[in-house]
């Protein structure tokens, strides 16, 4: 079977094994059922990423299915289209790995309805795995709001005390921001198709339905982008792009230049776009795609004959543009930052957390905090780079906001799963610090972060919950040396542990490594004076968030593991829990985080294997706003590949790696000076 | 009013209604078998629709903008698709009814809902002002008597009081407006409206010497007819009888409420204002924005509150007739010059899988029901998932529908509507003000979802988060058992393949609002009502 048929399959199983739930007479065997299918939905979803080419060049047809959903004669062109990148490979994959946890937590916890929450915990599964490989906008919609349904029912079902408006505001929460988001999305797809025509007004072409695919419109608005503020950014440059190329020239930059400003003045249109609708199956980088085309001398000289005559002024339209494309941008960051969470829109995230079921927050804290994060490197930079741009310094302020203020509240927390609850929000401050910073290695160091950060505190929400089911309270001042009475739970914890707080070895380091770096190059080399200042302040307080961070873990862990043993009152059985645990792990749960822990090594020690598949997906994203600020204003003396060189020596200084290539783009290394 | 035998033939299915009524109406008296009627009244509706599929869905294989006048009548694709939408919901209304209080009603019932589902079919299709006024009284006055069949307690007779007054003052709006229109366009078929009054304002743009009064009165017009079916679809202001009206009726006549003269109101709309009335387009565009947006939002804040649920999914059928009223929004909009559309047919879907979801609703609370119970209050629900596990699934997934969660029905409502809301906003964006309303009620629109959601939620929770408080007894008989699943069926089929019936509703459009005008002209159909206006925008 090739790879379409097992991504397809691999997103079907759970939801069969929901149905399958469902049907009368299988209630008492759900959660074999349950265990069954996630082992067959981990089979194929392993089969799938071992298919994945090692260096990630899966020019967008990687286990591609197209199938026409909303078609021709309803005027939109929605299509069930799934493929995978390096962006979404290993959240793809961490997915079907944190089921398997999830399901093994859930072993024993859940007695009332179990058949409901396992099928309510594989449509979840089926959904996430569904986010991180729609290409299509709708699609991606489709399964982002229907991950909502599973994860509410969670929630206000088998929560803690507080779950019914745990799991409403929740809901409500991520809703109010998606519907935004959603307004975005589609402003962003008649961005992409509408703008044609001469001064800057939209047409309305009927014959051409309304294209939702992901690559077409990232193509298509880099273009937009590349036209109004590269190429393009004066009249004159216009003009002198257009006399080269009518004068038999052909430099990419005056060819693209040339065909940009044709299509704006409506005269190339037509045979540009049945190219790139062509070109939509192998997605190529928009480079690529421009020097395809080809732009011929007589055109040339008809759009510059037009030129003349009409007058177009590019200003009016870049203003017009620029000013929408902020509004999306920020339509768009609503409802990625409340999923994050970012800093103020973070409000939902501790209630959710601590009222889920250890299952829902495994899920919650492992991938579904991802979908923001993905949905930013997916739809925000690479489609409005120039927004993503003027937005970058307000994100990465509060991106660090979200770092420090994590980190303090989580220092002050009673509560286990709380203090882990609030330290997700610091560590994906991280995630979006090292997006928003902009270089390639930010990009593959905050990506990183996401797989770390799912799997360290997946891991770390299944242990306490193991620990609830054994003492029903997550009181920390409750708990004293457990290691003595259950060492392999003190083992993991402290493993989890280390992998969270960045431990060099183990994964947690590798990201936020990459991510301090990328900041701290962005900030002191990549930056024009007047937002200097302000970045290396960012930088700086970044760093703060890694020691906090490893003080308020190791305390936690000090305090319940080790000193003098004190362990809470056995309280009532729970309810619905038939045979609560007691003592040291089971070989079920250790079985449950066995395989995270190889991933925290594995990733720990040997980074590349993942670095490379996600390596040309991120790289191209990077390339599109590797350089936000024009160059007049950037400070003379340091340029970018100066500054990059040095940033990727000290990288390499660090990662195991070969000495003549740097990790990260296999080029050769500039000799050290 | 000239008929002759094409338009009698044209008529078969509406007859046949009309005269099974008639015949259920004097048999009723002698078998009184329930069971038996609605197995009849099935059968008529099977073979009204043979009837209705038989003769028309040739005509319309070639080419979808055929249309064409008999009589009164007018004859196209969207008439086609909501005379059969129209029998569709005449089968929902026979099963969820089977079971009402008097046994002995029973065949007045579904003969009186044979009359309304008539009333349906001639508002689908009526090119004629006074025809278009009888039909919506022909879904009225069955209204009138279907809500004194339900029950017989104070309450009840007070909640139809209250309808029947207001809807006699909105049919007399409709009337009055009805009759300005007639002095402005000296006409009373839809397409001489259309067609009489672009020349006119065309000559009044040109040279002020023509009727000025005639155009002074064209928004007065406007007005009281948007008054008269703002009531039927109950948008706001027109909306205040609703609460009370559901409150105090059974399960099953709420959910005819909701559903029939909304179905006839939002067609009478895009008939009558949209289409044929296109030369207030300026206005109307206007109007239709700031009803949309206050509709949708006093609709859905209201709900919020509510603790009798036939209140709560009255505000939320207040909240839905807001969203409908974008597309219509959009609609006018096409008038304004602007190329973008998409909103008949946003309109026309959204009405589609608003009906499937709320007579769903309404199916399953008379299924919860029995014939001395009815399920009234929110609070009746808890619980219901563990009891009754299938009929909460049902409950939720209408639900979900409702508040648009992907992947049901109501997602894919809300898609075709806020793109094409969007659409003209970003269509528009030489013209600023344009731009910003529409990007208004955008927003509005996806504002409001999230909060609709909190009431359906609530609604959910309830089900499912709480433990049982009172017993439902559950016994609504086997009829609304299959409407609840025939709607859940729908929804959720819709939901996933949502082509089947956005590709209708897109055709439906294409058949009163052409893409082009070129088209038409050239195949000798009657003129578009466009032709005009595109001749004029293309000046």
């Amino acid at each position: 079977m090739d790879a379409s048929t097992l991504l397809l399959l691999s997103i079907i199983t759970p939801m069969v094994g929901a149905l399958l739930v469902a049907m009368p007479g299988t209630q008492r065997f759900a959660r074999y059922i349950a265990l069954a299918v996630t082992l067959i939905t981990l089979a194929i979803v392993t089969c799938v990423v071992v298919a994945f080419p090692a260096d990630g060049r899966t020019n967008g047809t990687f286990a591609a299915t197209e199938v026409i959903w909303l078609g021709q004669g309803s005027g939109f062109d929605v299509r069930f289209s799934l493929a995978l990148d390096g962006l979404g490979i290993w959240l793809y994959g961490l997915t079907a790995l944190l089921m398997w946890t999830a399901v093994l937590v859930s072993w024993n916890a859940i007695g009332d309805r179990a058949a409901l929450f396992f099928g309510m915990l594989m449509l979840l599964e089926a959904g996430c795995l569904g986010v991180f490989s729609a290409r299509d906008i709708i699609l991606f919609y489709v399964f982002f709001e229907f991950t909502l349904i599973p994860l509410f029912f969670l929630i206000g079902i088998w929560g803690s005390e507080d779950r019914r408006y745990a799991a409403i505001k929740f809901f409500l929460f991520t809703l109010a921001g998606s519907v935004l988001t959603f307004l975005g999305l589609l402003t962003l797809v008649f961005l992409g198709a509408h703008r044609a025509g001469t001064t800057g007004a939209w047409s309305n072409t009927p014959d051409r339905p309304l294209s939702f695919s992901i690559p077409y419109l990232t193509d298509e608005l880099q273009n937009q982008y590349a036209t109004v503020f590269e190429s393009l950014d004066t009249d004159a440059n216009a003009r002198l792009s257009l006399s080269e190329v009518s004068a038999g020239k052909s430099s990419v930059r005056a060819r693209r230049g040339a065909l940009l400003f044709a299509k704006h003045a409506g005269i190339a249109e037509p045979k540009r776009n049945q190219q790139i609708l062509q070109m939509r199956m192998n997605e190529r980088t928009f480079l690529e795609i421009d020097e395809s085309l080809e732009i011929d001398k007589g055109t040339a000289r008809q759009v510059m004959q037009e030129l003349d005559q009409t007058q177009i002024s590019l200003d009016q339209f870049k203003r017009q543009d620029s000013g929408l494309r902020q509004v999306i941008f920020w339509a768009l960051f609503i409802g990625f930052a409340i999923k994050v969470p970012l800093f103020p829109l973070h409000t939902w995230l501790p209630l959710a957390h601590v009222q889920a079921p250890t299952a829902g927050s495994v899920f919650l804290a492992g991938i579904l905090l991802k979908i923001g994060t993905y949905g930013f490197v997916r739809f925000s930079i690479p489609m409005l780079p120039d927004a993503a741009t003027a937005a970058m310094p307000i994100l990465l302020w509060l991106a660090v906001l979200g770092i420090m203020y994590g980190a303090l509240v989580a220092l002050v927390q009673t509560d286990i799963k709380r203090l882990i609850a609030y330290s997700s929000v610091s560590h994906l401050g991280f995630c979006m610090l090292g997006l928003f910073a902009f270089n390639r290695m930010g990009l593959q160091g905050g990506t990183l972060q996401m797989i770390s950060h799912g799997i360290s505190t997946g891991a770390l929400f299944a242990l306490v919950g193991m620990m609830y089911e054994r003492y029903h309270t997550r009181e920390i001042s409750q708990f004293g040396g457990l290691a003595k009475r259950a060492p392999w739970l003190a083992f993991l914890m402290l493993l989890f542990t280390f992998s969270s707080i960045g431990l060099p070895g183990l994964n947690g380091f590798v990201g936020e490594f990459m991510v301090l770096l990328s900041i701290f190059q962005r900030a002191w080399t990549g930056t024009p004076e007047d937002f200097k200042t302000s970045l290396m302040l960012v930088a700086v307080l970044a760093v703060t968030g890694v020691v906090l961070g490893a003080w308020y873990m190791l305390s936690l862990v000090k305090r319940v593991f080790f000193g003098e043993v004190r362990e809470p009152t056995h309280m009532s059985t729970g309810e619905g829990t038939p045979h609560p645990p007691s003592g040291d792990l089971c070989w079920r749960e250790v079985a449950a985080l066995v395989p995270l822990a190889v991933f925290v090594v594995w990733i720990g020690v040997q980074p590349r294997f993942f670095l490379d598949r996600m390596q040309p997906t991120l790289n191209r994203v990077a390339d599109v706003v590797a350089e936000p600020w024009p160059a007049s204003a950037m400070p003379a003396a340091a340029t970018t590949a100066d500054t990059d060189a040095t940033a990727l020596e000290f990288a390499s200084f660090v990662m195991p790696q070969s000495p003549t290539t740097n990790a990260y783009t296999r080029e050769p290394l500039p000799r050290v000076r | 009013m000239f008929v002759d035998t094409e338009t009698i033939r044209l008529l078969w299915p509406e007859i046949i209604l009309i005269a099974m009524a008639s015949w259920i109406y004097l048999a009723g008296a002698f078998q009184l078998q329930p069971v038996w009627w609605t197995c009849f009244s099935l059968a008529v509706y099977g073979i009204v629709a043979y009837v209705l599929l038989g003769a028309e869905s040739s005509m319309w294989t070639t080419d979808v903008t055929l249309a064409g006048v008999s009589g009164p009548l007018r004859i196209d694709y969207l008439g086609f698709v909501l005379r059969c939408f129209a029998v569709l919901v005449g089968i929902l209304f026979t099963l969820m009814g089977t079971r009402g209080s008097n046994r002995n009603l029973t065949s007045e019932f579904l003969a009186t809902v044979m009359l309304l589902v008539a009333g349906l079919m001639l508002v689908a299709r009526a090119n004629d002002l006074v025809l278009l006024f009888v039909s919506l009284e022909l879904i009225s006055i069955p209204t009138y008597v279907l809500l004194y069949l339900g029950r017989r307690d104070r309450v009840n007779s007070e909640a139809t009081i209250k309808y029947f007054f207001l809807s006699i003052l909105s049919s007399a709006l409709f009337l009055y407006g009805l009759s300005f229109l007639y002095g402005i366009a000296g006409t009373t078929t839809l397409i001489g409206v259309a067609g009489q009054a672009s020349v006119q304002s065309v000559t009044l743009d040109a040279s002020a010497v023509s009727d000025t009064l005639s155009v002074a009165i064209a928004p007065i017009a406007l007005i009281l007819l948007t008054a008269g079916l703002g009531f039927k679809i109950a948008a706001v202001p027109f909306h205040f009888y609703a609460p009370d009206v559901y409150q105090g009726c059974s399960n099953s006549n709420a959910g005819l409420l909701a559903v029939a003269p909304k179905i006839a109101g939002i067609v009478a709309i895009l008939r009558l204002l949209v289409v044929a009335m296109h030369w207030v387009a300026d206005i109307g565009w206007q109007l239709a924005i700031v009803l949309a947006v206050l509709t949708m939002t006093i609709g859905n804040v209201c709900a919020l509150w509510q603790t009798n649920i036939r209140r709560l999914m009255a505000y939320s059928s207040i909240a839905h007739a807001g969203y409908m009223l974008i597309g219509v929004a959009v609609a006018f909009a096409f008038h304004e010059g602007t190329s973008a559309n998409g909103g008949v047919s946003a309109t026309l879907f959204y009405l589609l899988v608003y009906v499937c979801a709320s007579l769903g609703t309404f199916a399953t609370l008379v299924v919860l029901g029995s014939s001395e119970h009815e399920v009234s209050g929110i609070d009746e629900l808890a619980g219901l998932a563990r009891k009754r596990p299938a009929i909460a699934a049902m409950m939720a997934v209408f639900m979900f529908s409702l508040a648009g969660i992907p992947p049901l029905a109501g997602f894919w409502g809300k898609l075709t509507l806020f793109s094409s809301a969007v659409n003209t906003a970003t269509a528009a964006s030489d013209n600023a003000s344009f731009a910003r309303w529409f990007t208004l009620l955008a927003v509005g629109g996806a504002l409001n979802a999230a909060i609709a959601a909190a009431y359906y939620l609530r609604i959910v929770a309830r089900m499912y988060f709480r433990p049982v408080q009172t017993d439902v007894p559950a016994s609504g008989g086997i009829g609304a058992r299959a409407a609840m699943v025939l709607c859940a069926g729908l929804v959720l089929g819709l939901g996933l393949f949502p082509h089947l019936a956005v590709e209708l509703t897109h055709l439906a459009e294409r058949a009163v609002v052409p893409a082009t005008a070129v088209t038409n002209q050239s195949r000798g159909v009657i003129p578009s009502p466009q032709l005009a206006q595109d001749q004029r925008a293309g000046d």
